[in-house]
């Protein structure tokens, strides 16, 4: 019995084969590109790339130009399409140490159109500054301090780029793959 | 000297909130206002606008920061305001938070997938069975695993008692802010029922991890779903007292309706979910509007502010929708308890589990609103990037923006009625 209960373990259920289909309620990402391409939004088709959703990578995204990240939520909120009303989350993210770029992702929803999507950008390691889209939704204000705060991202404009969660005098920013633990903090050892 | 204002060398915020008592929504009578001899003068004449009140100060007064919190009863944890007040009068708060940072995000990187799960109990530790939950989602949703039929039962029942649970506290909490005592006791004999019901199933108290990866950790013991079913019974007449004593309380409503006036427009833009939002008018639940596990399958109303004491999106309203809340995760338990079938109750998983490469982002209703777990894989043991988005730190970054204007004791109205968790906030 105990052996047979052994077996059953080391072979997992196979996984669903249509696990990582979107749901009804995630924007269809070409859609939505060709609404963030002229002429209704800020961007060039070729600017655009959609990276569809996929038994490889789960959900989608789209990688916008970070230059154009500003108009790209203008367009996110306005259009009558797209009407993203609430800026749900927004994270930072290092991928690897190799990557030289950190990705800013944006996952916005809908209440009017019952929607979601999330699209992508990337800034340079060695330059790692962005608009802010808290003109846009103000709920970005916190979400930008705490992605400058874990991540190291600098928003252009902000109208209060603090630290968050982390004391002011931190140094470096923890969620970076290259981020040493700190000896000490006043002090107090951390060994 | 009415309008100097001390500079504090504490704080480094001071110079990026410039705000001034001109941008307020009233204008407080008199102040600045005075003649030679240092006497107030009248100010009347002037028609006041909608929406506008008009506060007659009768001692001259002085612009002065002052702390609230980080250790303040009605700051619900260690939440510091750093607020400037006019007299009685707030003109601006800048909320400092972080006091409780725990790296929820860094240990996420750095720890298994499963070894996570201790930790989302720690984020909104009165709703811990809905942290598991949308963890567990969120890592389900890249593995693809189904999951058996009964754990759902489970699992919802435990989220829904979990969702009464915290809405207890932030009832009882709410009236103790405010100064009625007596309803703090009758939530928590509820609540305290309730914890010995997920102490019978899961032996924890407060941090379950008891909602799993693929299911839930074990069956229902012998007799569970009973006591379940008499809970519900005995609740549904419970909550009639909870009424009877706070929320058609004269003194409560005075305290409450038409403070803290958030508008739809407002609670939208400052991304509010949950009963805050819901609580300004917006219908939008994600149980119903993106539903999730066995959601769709249940019959359930989701109640939203009406507006029925003052305002359309006071502190009122926001307590009622929770209180309604209440009765329909009831009735959800209820269906739940109907439905439920004998089977098993956790997916079969590798014991050295590797994650598919992807990403996920699931969202859940938790009692504060959507919780969202952000999960990357690169298809190792660990997460590239686990980000979580807390409802409470979300629905908290409306504070500077709802406090300028309102009276020092409302705030803490306003405070409360958000129903913030500080675990959450800070993570």
């Amino acid at each position: 019995m105990a052996e047979a209960e052994s077996k059953d373990k080391e072979k997992p259920a196979p996984p669903n084969p249509k696990f990582w289909e979107p749901a009804p309620w995630d924007h269809d990402l070409q859609a939505l590109a060709r609404r963030l391409a002229k002429p209704h939004g800020p961007c060039t088709a070729d600017e655009l790339k959609v990276v569809a959703w996929g038994p490889k990578q789960v959900e989608g995204y789209i990688d916008v130009p970070a230059a154009k990240i500003l108009d790209v939520c203008r367009t996110l909120r306005d259009d009558a399409e797209c009407r993203y009303d609430i800026a749900m989350c927004i994270s930072g993210v290092d991928y690897s140490n190799d990557d030289p770029q950190l990705a800013v992702i944006y996952h916005v929803l809908s209440i009017e159109k019952n929607r979601r999507a999330q699209i992508r950008t990337w800034v340079p390691k060695s330059d790692p500054t962005l608009d802010t889209v808290e003109s846009i939704w103000p709920a970005a204000n916190w979400h930008e301090r705490e992605t400058y705060d874990l991540v190291g991202i600098v928003f252009r404009n902000h109208s209060d780029l603090r630290r968050i969660l982390c004391p002011e005098d931190w140094v470096g920013f923890p969620l970076r793959k290259n981020y040493e633990f700190p000896k000490e903090y006043h002090g107090i050892s951390c060994v | 000297m009415a309008s100097s204002h001390p500079q504090t060398t504490s704080h480094s915020g001071g110079t990026a909130h410039s705000g001034s008592a001109a941008a307020l929504p009233f204008r407080p009578a008199g102040s600045g206002e005075y003649d030679e001899d240092g006497n107030l003068k009248p100010k009347f004449g002037r028609p006041l606008a909608e929406g506008e009140r008009e506060i007659v100060m009768d001692v001259r007064t002085q612009d002065m920061e002052m702390n609230m919190g980080p250790q303040h009863p009605s700051t619900h944890g260690v939440l510091r305001v750093l607020l400037r007040v006019d007299g009685e009068v707030v003109t601006q708060a800048v909320p400092y938070i972080g006091y409780i940072h725990r790296c929820a995000e860094k240990i996420g990187e750095s720890v298994e997938w499963i070894q996570y799960l201790p930790y989302t109990d720690r984020y909104d530790y009165l709703a811990a069975m809905n942290n598991n939950l949308g963890y567990s989602m969120a890592v389900e949703k890249l593995l693809g695993v189904e999951i058996p039929q009964r754990a759902m039962y489970i699992r919802t029942i435990c989220a829904e008692l979990n969702r009464i649970g915290s809405h207890l506290i932030a009832f009882g909490t709410y009236g103790l802010d405010l100064g009625a005592f007596t309803p703090f006791f009758y939530s928590f004999r509820e609540r305290e029922w309730i914890l010995s019901i997920f102490e019978k199933i899961c032996g924890a108290r407060l941090t379950y991890s008891f909602i799993r990866i693929g299911g839930v950790f074990n069956d229902a013991p012998p007799g569970w779903l009973e006591e379940v079913e008499a809970f519900c019974d005995d609740f549904e007449e419970k909550w009639k007292e909870y009424n009877d004593l706070l929320s058609d309380n004269l003194i409560f409503v005075r305290r409450t309706a038409d403070i803290g006036v958030i508008s739809k427009e407002d609670a939208l833009a400052y991304g509010l979910t949950g009963p805050c939002l819901r609580g300004s008018g917006v219908k939008y639940d994600l149980r119903k509007d993106q539903p999730y596990e066995l959601y769709s399958k249940l019959e359930f109303n989701v109640p939203v502010g009406e507006g029925k004491k003052g305002q359309l999106g006071d502190c009122w309203d926001r307590y009622d929708v929770r209180m309604q809340e209440m009765r329909e995760s009831v009735r959800i338990i209820r269906q739940c308890l109907a439905g439920i079938q004998e089977g098993p109750v956790l997916a079969k998983l590798a014991a050295a589990l590797k994650v598919p490469a992807g990403h996920a982002y699931v969202g859940i209703e938790n009692p504060r609103g959507e919780l969202g777990h952000f999960v990357i894989s690169g298809g190792d043991k660990k997460a590239i990037r686990l980000r979580v988005r807390g409802p409470s730190f979300c629905n908290l970054s409306i504070l500077p923006k709802m406090l300028p204007g309102t009276m020092l004791a409302d705030s803490v109205a306003l405070i409360g009625s958000i129903d913030i968790v500080l675990g959450e906030v800070d993570r």
